[in-house]
């Protein structure tokens, strides 16, 4: 039997490939995007964002408070390679990629006398697999493939939990667990309150070892604290809260209605039962649970996964079909026989721990299951895949030679058809299916404009399709000293966003054509396919890549 | 001992007492009113016990025709004697239901004692048994179709039978033949039970088969012939196209429509019959997709805990799923005492039941489907008392915190049957027919014609049945008309002068001398209130306050 000790390289070079290949220009870059990049380009060229604000901890962008560490990161690469979109993707899929390493350690440090098994003549250690699964994982690798903050929190998640787990043995990693997770809190909302759990989670899964009165772990818990002091401040300020309760769960106004009809129904309105088993608590208890079980939904799961275009591939689930088999059968062995090792079962507590409490964070907001705001649920589930995987072959490989040549066979096969039928998904019909998922056309439009704009005085941009200034900016690579002094954001709609209507020549607003058209001489309008009628005088056709039209241009 | 013995016999005897009091408590008020599939059963009912025949006059069918979509006869045969013994009601309809409910709480009992008996368990079966039975008594899933004319209920009952006799058959081999008789007396109960009843049943033969084969030919030659002959009739029946609604129902019959297909593929400039389609998109694994979601849907949060039957909301309580919200508790424990319990022949059975229960309904056009899947409610509350047995186990002393706790859940049960059931769902029970019926039959002579809004709610058979029709007389004049959904239910579009039609208000608001019945769709409140043209004789509204039908006359 070979050793392969190149195993975990090339699963790492995989990875890499699936997350780098193309990362510029595919899939489009889209508004959020581009409001990391440009204000990661304004701090650099002002030391403010890009509505005047210095130095933030939440940038304010859209009027809803981005968390703020993925745009520091993003900010060096700016600096070096110019605002493009490479420099505001590469962080994330770096991170990715070091997300499938930390994985490997994670295992390696949960299950340390996990056995190797092979693989035709290749070992495999359960680590490998995990690593392997995540690296070619739908949904690790929709969001690293551009710059989603939720991604760099999984990372930071994932280190900050497999230092603590490393730190029971070595007590001064805690402070550097510590500065794992805080950092995750200042990623990503939704870390804000999976991050305490899965911590609580660990000191009851550990409490034999005494782990609240060691030295580095107060020092460790010490550093967070005082680490966590700006967000806390920041958070104070009440305008990142209101964006929080805009998609949480007593946005949804559900259950309240249904409070309503259901008292009607007890005849007497303010009977005691009608109060007693109606309320507030107790139907959004019943809306939050019930957000919580969507998300162990095989349909999210294992075929359709999330609703919203923006995260999702056609006829994918957020994980592969064969999963379902994996996943069943990695459950019920750890189940069946939690390893007799004490550290092996506490991790396998640990993990069932994660998968329970990484969606709860998503069950708080009213669109579920939601595969952003639940994406570190992925590591619990590759890691019960891996799991799953070995238990299998380990069966096959006390068969008789002709099932374990099928077993394998089948096992390679299906894999390998999840694969491919994802990446052919990915790759050929994603953005064709789902034109509005991300801001295709508008880097073309914005260069198209560029060229032009000399020649007119004003040039009106439809805002039909998600934040079309910010894109603007971006590709203009507008400066910022200007925009901060002449801009003006407009009161947040129904959702809870705002936008820039205005700067320079540039108008953004909903393309009436009728009236447009006399009030502006001398001005571009570009406008949706129905926007602009055929006999205007159209100068361009910018298309999605389904070949419909995105944009017309018409000089008037 | 024998006092310990005396207790577990009675605990048997309260929960059936309490299984009965969840059935039968205002059964024939709750659900609301009768639908029209109720009502039907009931009216054939009526009929035969009048006159031996069907509503259409045939003798004494095993398959009924009713409203074209040939319902199996045995629920009917069994209200024969309730409808003599308490009148056409909707209680009489109800009662062989409920009791089949109760029925199948007992042989639940029979079913986990038989099955963990002789096993060293790591839990005592008597317990097992008794939570298992209690489970049931009060699982939502069962109660809600023991409440009402649900033929698939009576099925379900027939088919534990079934499965009782047969383990039993397994040391005395002549009870394979009464398990013969009871599972071949499903298919002569419900239309699905084809599949669902073949499910079961096949699985216990590949469990058992070695002992089944080993038992002597006379045995097996009986079981065989008595089988054969109680369901020829629904084997012939697959001949002639009296499936019910099979090709309706299937979800084989709704392909992508091709143009979605054939826009899909042009994005990646693929073909159909390319390699590409096979591999990654060909109708096939589009079907096996939907069946496979189907499936899951079967087993998410929402349909076992907190919405139930989605698309179908009349086949589960509002705002409650098939289990209570606390059984996730149980199922999760049960799922971690069967896995622990390890395969044996016992847990086998209830995995793959529990896996293969909802196949039919996957397989059938609904998203979700909480009768075609009902079968799925025994190994799930199998799963239930394991996992309750577990909890039970483990907490010592809190024991009792945990099933006060389990009690005070389930009130918002009890709370969404009894008060909220009737008034939520009354239209989807079809409340105000009764109502209607009662109204115009002591006027309907006053009139030429009276025109009754023609619906799928089948109109004629609530007619028939409020008013007590006679059979033999309603029997000259039955005639079904298909309707426009071909191989799909038909209509009945006329009883002695009531007219059930579709009604154009436009056109017929001039009939004078023509009473109409109709929501306020059809007939516009707005646009008949003139007094001096037309007569309002009664407005019938549903629980929930808001207008069912009117009762108009044209002066």
């Amino acid at each position: 039997m070979r050793k392969s000790k190149y195993i975990l390289f090339v699963i790492l070079l995989l990875a890499a490939f699936l997350r780098l290949y193309r990362l510029g220009s595919f899939p489009a870059l889209n508004a959020d995007e581009a409001a990391i990049g440009y204000n990661a380009y304004s701090l650099i060229e002002t030391g403010k964002d890009e509505h005047g604000n210095p130095w933030p901890v939440h940038f304010q962008s859209f009027n809803d408070y981005k968390p703020g560490l993925y745009f520091y990161l993003v900010l060096p690469f700016v600096k070096y390679m110019g605002l493009n979109e490479w420099a505001v993707r590469l962080p994330g899929a770096i991170l990715g990629v070091l997300t499938v390493l930390v994985v490997y350690f994670l295992v390696k440090e949960l299950f340390p006398e996990q056995k190797k098994f092979s693989i035709f003549t290749f070992q495999f250690s359960i680590g490998e697999i995990a690593a392997l699964f995540l690296a070619i994982s739908p949904w690790h690798i929709h969001f690293s493939r551009g710059g989603w903050e939720v991604n760099v929190a999984t990372f930071f998640i994932t280190t900050g939990v497999w230092l603590f787990v490393k730190a029971i043995k070595k007590s001064q990693l805690y402070v550097l667990s510590f500065v794992f997770l805080v950092l995750s809190l200042y990623s990503y909302h939704a870390a804000r309150l999976i991050v305490p759990l899965l911590v609580l989670g660990l000191l009851v899964i550990y409490k034999k070892y005494r782990i609240l009165t060691q030295k580095w772990f107060i020092i460790g818990a010490l550093t967070g604290g005082l680490l966590l002091v700006p967000l806390g401040m920041d958070l104070f300020k009440g305008n990142v809260l209101s964006r929080a309760a805009g998609v949480g769960l007593f946005a949804d106004t559900g259950p309240l209605a249904r409070i309503n009809e259901q008292r009607g129904e007890h005849g007497d309105f303010r009977s005691f039962p009608a109060k007693i088993l109606h309320n507030k608590p107790i139907n959004y208890g019943l809306a939050f649970l019930e957000n919580w079980a969507e998300h162990f939904w095989g349909e999210f799961l294992f075929l359709s996964g999330d609703d919203i275009q923006r995260n999702k591939v056609p006829e994918t689930g957020q994980m592969y079909l064969f999963d379902i088999i994996l996943v069943a059968a990695g459950i019920i062995f750890i189940v069946k026989k939690p390893r007799n090792l004490p550290a092996g079962r506490h991790g396998w507590a640990l993990i069932i721990l994660w998968l329970g409490v990484a969606p709860v964070a998503a069950a708080l907001t009213f669109q579920s299951p939601h595969a952003l705001r639940a994406q570190n649920m992925v590591i619990p589930l590759v890691i019960i895949s891996a799991y799953g995987l070995a238990v299998i072959i380990t069966w096959l490989g006390r068969q008789k030679k002709y099932l374990l040549v099928i077993g394998y066979w089948s096992l390679v096969i299906t894999i390998a058809w999840s694969f491919t039928r994802y990446l052919h998904m990915y790759w050929v019909h994603m953005a064709k299916e789902y034109p509005f998922s991300s801001q295709y056309g508008a880097k073309e439009l914005v260069s198209f404009v560029k060229e032009k704009q000399g020649e007119y005085k004003k040039v009106i941009v439809t805002d039909r399709y998600d934040q079309p200034y910010i894109l603007f900016l971006f590709y203009l690579k507008y400066p910022p000293e200007q925009f901060q002094k002449e801009h003006f954001l407009t009161a947040r709609d129904n959702f809870g966003f705002s936008t820039v209507r205005n700067f320079d020549r540039y108008r953004f607003r909903t393309i009436d054509f009728d009236v447009e058209k006399p009030e502006n001489p001398n001005s571009l309008i570009v406008g949706t396919d129905e926007d602009i009628p055929n006999e205007a005088n159209i100068i361009k056709e910018i298309y999605f890549p389904s070949g419909e039209v995105a944009f017309k241009i018409v000089a008037n | 001992m024998k006092i310990k013995k005396f207790i577990i016999h009675n605990l048997l005897f309260i929960i059936l007492f309490l299984a009965a009091i969840l059935r039968l408590w205002s059964l024939g008020s709750n659900p609301p009113h009768l639908t029209p599939d109720e009502a039907a059963l009931g009216y054939n009912a009526y009929s035969i016990l009048k006159t031996g025949r069907d509503e259409y006059g045939e003798l004494l069918p095993v398959i009924f025709k009713s409203f074209g979509d040939y319902k199996p006869g045995l629920y009917i045969y069994l209200t024969v004697p309730f409808v003599a013994l308490f009148g056409l009601t909707e209680f009489a309809v109800r009662l062989p239901s409920a009791i089949a409910g109760v029925t199948a709480v007992w042989l639940l009992y029979l079913i986990v004692k038989e099955l963990f008996k002789e096993k060293k368990l790591v839990i005592d079966y008597q317990p097992l048994a008794i939570i298992a039975s209690f489970l049931l008594a009060i699982s939502p899933w069962n109660i809600y179709f023991s409440r009402g004319a649900w033929e698939v209920n009576v099925s379900l009952a027939l088919t534990l039978g079934g499965i009782y006799f047969l383990l039993k058959a397994l040391k005395k081999e002549k009870y394979l033949i009464l398990s013969a008789l009871l599972f071949a007396a499903t298919l002569i109960t419900y239309q699905g039970a084809k599949l669902a009843t073949v499910i079961v049943f096949a699985i216990l033969i590949v469990l058992y088969w070695k002992k089944i084969f080993g038992f002597s030919r006379k045995i097996l030659l009986a079981s065989f012939v008595v089988g054969l002959i109680i369901s020829f009739p629904i084997i012939l029946s697959l001949f002639q196209g009296k499936t019910g609604r099979l090709r309706v129902f299937s979800v084989f019959s709704y392909p992508r429509p091709e143009e979605y297909t054939q826009s899909f593929l042009d994005q990646g400039k693929e073909k159909f019959g390319s390699f590409t389609y096979y591999l990654f998109h060909s109708e096939t694994l589009n079907f096996k997709k939907g069946i496979l979601g189907r499936w899951f849907n079967h087993f998410s949060g929402r349909f076992l805990f907190f919405e139930g039957d989605w698309q179908n909301p009349r086949h589960s309580a509002p705002n409650q799923g098939v289990l209570t919200q606390l059984d996730l508790i149980l199922l999760i424990a049960g799922f971690f005492a069967l896995i622990k319990y390890g395969l044996k022949k016992e847990t086998v059975f209830i995995w793959l039941w529990l896996v293969l229960a909802p196949l039919p309904a996957a397989l059938s056009r609904d998203q979700v489907h909480a009768v075609r899947s009902y079968n799925l409610v025994i190994p799930l509350t199998i799963l239930l008392s394991f996992g309750a047995v577990l909890i039970l186990n483990k907490l010592n002393r809190l024991k009792w915190v945990f099933v006060s706790v389990y009690i005070l859940g389930y009130i918002y049960f009890l709370d969404s049957l009894f008060v909220h059931l009737p008034v939520h769902d009354s239209k989807l029970w079809e409340y105000g027919y009764k109502q209607m019926v009662e109204t115009v039959i002591p006027i309907q002579d006053n009139y030429e014609t009276v025109k009754v809004q023609q619906s799928f709610a089948q109109p004629y058979i609530y007619f028939l049945f409020f008013q007590r029709y006679d059979p033999a007389k309603y029997q000259k004049q039955a005639r079904l008309v298909e309707s426009e959904y071909k191989g799909d239910v038909g209509y009945v579009e006329k009883l002695d002068n009531i007219c059930f039609c579709p009604i154009d208000w436009s056109v017929n608001r001039g009939e004078s001398g023509t009473l109409f019945v109709a929501d306020t769709i059809r007939i516009p409140p707005e646009d008949s209130s003139d007094e001096t043209l037309f007569k309002l004789i009664k407005e019938i509204k549903y629980l929930n306050g808001n207008t069912a039908f009117r009762v108009l006359e044209v002066k």
